[in-house]
């Protein structure tokens, strides 16, 4: 086997490692998901985004962003509310590749992504995919809000510290 | 005599009204799957249950319009699971064109990265082969939209307008 064969393969290894699930999977700081959401505000809509703390790939970041700005980081286990305008946006997350998730911002409306992280060569990609409130409803208990550091300026302060989970 | 008798008819019944944010069940006329859609694609949608103000059917079942692909992505190496995010665009009824928002169906395919992964520490680049499924929805699927706005409309099942005469007998 060549010398570059054993690379490849000692890099495929331990992007697969950090691609499994972390042991501590589930976030441990933050409060916990209040019972009620706050709505977006009046002629805005709303975009939860959330990533599952016993998914894949627990051990890597999940940036997201718009176009070149960073909106937010998704670490396993956390979500955050991002209200905006009505109108078209792309999101994106990338690492070694780009992975693109168009979703359109309708008044009063509120739309659910979620953060995966898939396999790739050398490190694990974060995947945004379009998920629904019913899949959101099932994680929500073991999020945590995204931490102090990682909510940008468009990103809601964290609504259980402005109203305890009831 | 007769414009005047007329006019005082359509004084005395309030024009038919959808008004915003008015549900609207509307159906899916063309399977979708996120292996073929591209963003911007259109396809046909059509009306399931007749909406009804004040006793008057406004928008007829089976009225048609067209919905749009907000967003695709196929399904890929790694695990990807195929996207899929479509709307509805409008449906056309006899009043006009009535346009719609808040319809979503978002479909994510089976996503095995965990597979992928899995696949990888048993066979090197074994897992870089592992596909997700694609996304799919169905000719027939149906979700609730609601109206943009407040729209005036005529009723499709009232009469139409008898033609005014003038006095000399012509039609106007």
């Amino acid at each position: 086997m060549s010398k570059m064969m054993k690379t490849g393969r000692v890099a495929l290894v331990l992007a697969a490692m950090a691609a499994m699930p972390a042991l501590a999977a589930p976030a441990t700081k933050g409060l916990p998901t209040p019972a009620t959401l706050p709505p977006p505000p009046a002629g805005q809509g709303q975009i939860i985004f959330w990533r599952s703390g016993t998914m894949v790939g627990g051990a890597i970041g999940c940036g997201v962003n718009i176009g070149t700005e960073r909106i937010s980081a998704l670490g396993a286990g956390h979500y955050f509310i991002l209200n905006l305008a009505p109108g078209a946006y792309e999101f994106n997350a990338k690492s070694e590749a780009k992975d693109v998730l168009n979703i359109e911002v309708e008044p009063g409306e509120v739309e659910f992504v979620k953060c995966t992280i898939r396999m790739g060569m050398m490190v694990g990609r974060p995947n945004l995919s379009p998920s629904t409130v019913e899949e959101f409803g099932t994680k929500r208990d073991g999020l945590k809000y995204v931490d102090g550091d990682d909510v940008g300026p468009k990103v809601l302060a964290d609504p259980a510290a402005v109203a305890p989970a009831s | 005599m007769i414009l005047a008798g007329l006019l005082a008819t359509d004084l005395a019944t309030p024009p038919a009204f959808v008004p915003a944010g008015t549900a609207i069940e509307i159906r899916v006329d063309q399977a979708l799957s996120s292996q073929t859609a591209v963003r911007g694609d259109r396809f046909p949608i059509s009306v399931v249950n007749p909406v009804i103000v004040d006793g008057a059917v406004v928008v007829p079942a089976g009225a048609t319009g067209i919905g749009e692909v907000v967003h695709a992505a196929g399904k890929g190496f790694g695990g990807r699971a195929g996207e899929l995010i479509v709307a509805a665009r409008y449906v056309d009824i006899p009043g006009g064109r009535l346009l719609l928002r808040g319809f979503r169906i978002n479909r994510a395919g089976a996503n095995n990265a965990a597979e992928a992964i899995g696949a990888t520490i048993v066979v090197p680049l074994a897992g870089l082969v592992v596909t997700g499924s694609s996304a799919q929805i169905a000719q027939g699927q149906t979700a609730l939209a609601k109206t943009q706005a407040d729209f005036p409309a005529r009723s499709p099942s009232a009469a139409p307008p008898e033609p005014i005469e003038n006095q000399e007998g012509g039609a106007r």
